[in-house]
């Protein structure tokens, strides 16, 4: 049982956003660190073993995935693609080893079209630009293993796809077709790792500099110097921090009971 | 857009919601609310752009003296606190009421605490600070006020379009004679007249509302609105004029 936080015993339907962003933050705090020839296999090694983690928080032992988003997984376009001494070929090998450790379900079209078609549905979601048909397979999934007791997660870094999904789920429409569409929820990967670190073996110190990573990842991609959001930022900063002291406290004494 | 929608923002909401409440299914409960309440305020901001509706996260920027949330509309704003609703209840209790009349005191541009339930429904209930004395005062009503509950984005509606002046013109054009543009133009400057002399003799609570009425800059206004009517009648757009009707709407900005 979780210590506190959401209720962790889920099944989990996972998005390619929180494998990349793992990976990348696997690249920039470990590969420095590893020699150059087994750098693939303990990318590999690291990310099946986080994997492992979340498995062992669901009823099937499962991590789902459709095989579209699957299949749009390429380490290549990210850090490991420019390590040197990485060929293209060892980061396709890497993709087929992490979509090897992934369920995967294969969605049909007319249910994706059903999804997107939800009458009144806020067009900023729906329009180019916003749910892809990929992102919307995940939710069919989870829409599908919502029939048990246990809620569905959708983990992703997709804001839209988060969006959409609590919005589908207040949908009459939607739930006469998926009568446990309630169970189904929507969560940043982040924030279920997070909720996870309280309760397993990832460390406090491990969770901080992935949050850490995350943040700089932001910052960077942020205009910081033309914008106001410098106060914003230090609020973000402050509160992310105080909120894992307080989360490190029930980590401690979930491992202290 | 909202300033709710950043990507650490969102963040920041899930992680502190999955501290703050009381159990994990109120965790998700009000991260589900947070997301439906970012799609209302879009739709919100899209439908109404004259007003330059922002919505900021109140308790992050001014503590304990604020809501959950800020909707800034114009020169005013409202207030959202969420309520924890398992089971979709919607129950409001007297020792609940104090705090809201102490947040609406403390604010005094705050037109409305809008207590919202984090249903799937969003139900929420406007609160001013009348209603929260007269409830004070009654506490048996507490259990009267389930008429008033409606979605969140109905009530938000009304409390924008109450205090927005709605001009009943149609801004589509009409066809164009050689008589009809002048009894138009009569008869529009009459009503404008008339409405701002409304306008002008309206009460206000506040001070610098009445020195903003005291002030409105009358002639400069009317010879703007006007003008629009002069060019629309002469055909141009109504695509064109909107933007300067709606810039005069929002009160002494030019």
């Amino acid at each position: 049982m979780s210590a506190s936080g959401i209720p962790l015993q889920a099944h989990l339907v996972i998005d390619n956003s929180l494998i990349v962003l793992l990976q990348e933050y696997w690249c920039e705090t470990y590969l420095i660190r590893v020699s150059s020839h087994d750098r693939v296999s303990a990318a590999k090694h690291w990310l099946a073993e986080l994997l492992a983690i979340l498995a062992s928080f669901t009823p099937d032992g499962l991590i789902h995935c459709t095989d579209c988003v699957a299949g749009e997984y390429k380490p290549q376009a990210g850090r490991l693609g420019q390590v040197t001494g990485i060929s293209h070929q060892d980061c396709r090998a890497f993709a087929n080893y992490i979509s090897s450790l992934l369920h995967q379900t294969h969605i049909d079209d007319d249910e994706i079209r059903f999804l997107r078609t939800l009458p009144d549905a806020p067009k900023r979601l729906i329009d180019p630009g916003g749910v892809s048909d990929s992102d919307l397979s995940l939710l069919v999934l989870g829409a599908r293993l919502s029939g048990g007791n246990a809620p569905v997660y959708v983990l992703t870094h997709d804001q839209d796809l988060l969006d959409f999904t609590s919005w589908t789920r207040t949908r009459i429409t939607a739930r006469a077709k998926w009568p446990y569409l309630l169970h189904v929820e929507g969560l940043l990967g982040l924030t279920y790792l997070e909720n996870v670190h309280r309760d397993c073996r990832i460390s406090t110190q491990e969770m901080q500099s992935i949050l850490n990573f995350t943040m700089i990842e932001h910052y960077v991609r942020t205009d910081i110097r033309n914008s106001q959001k410098g106060k914003s930022i230090m609020q973000q900063l402050t509160t992310i921090n105080t909120n894992l002291v307080q989360s490190a406290q029930i980590k401690t004494r979930g491992v202290a009971a | 857009m909202t300033t709710l929608s950043g990507p650490l923002d969102n963040f920041v909401s899930e992680f502190t919601a999955s501290l703050s409440q009381h159990g994990g299914d109120a965790a998700l409960r009000r991260i589900n609310a947070e997301r439906l309440l970012r799609l209302i305020a879009d739709q919100m901001v899209e439908q109404h752009q004259a007003e330059q509706i922002r919505v900021l996260s109140d308790y992050r920027f001014v503590g304990e003296a604020g809501a959950d949330f800020l909707f800034q509309v114009d020169d005013y704003d409202i207030r959202l606190q969420f309520i924890d609703a398992p089971d979709s209840r919607t129950s409001l209790k007297a020792d609940q009421l104090p705090a809201f009349a102490a947040l609406l005191e403390d604010n005094p541009s705050t037109i409305a605490l809008v207590l919202v339930w984090t249903s799937d429904d969003m139900l929420a209930l406007p609160l001013s600070i009348a209603r929260l004395r007269y409830l004070t005062q009654h506490p048996d009503r507490l259990n009267k006020i389930g008429g008033d509950i409606k979605p969140l984005a109905d009530i938000l509606r009304a409390l924008v379009s109450q205090q927005t002046k709605q001009w009943d013109i149609s801004l589509e054009q009409t066809p164009r004679s050689t008589a009809r543009p002048a009894d138009i133009r009569r008869l529009f400057e009459g009503i404008i007249r008339e409405a701002i002399e409304r306008e002008r003799h309206r009460s206000y609570r506040y001070e610098e509302r009445k020195q903003a009425a005291h002030e409105f800059p009358l002639k400069e206004e009317q010879r703007v609105i006007l003008d629009v009517l002069r060019e629309a009648l002469e055909g141009v757009s109504a695509t064109d004029l909107v933007p300067r009707l709606t810039r005069v709407s929002r009160r002494g900005v030019k």
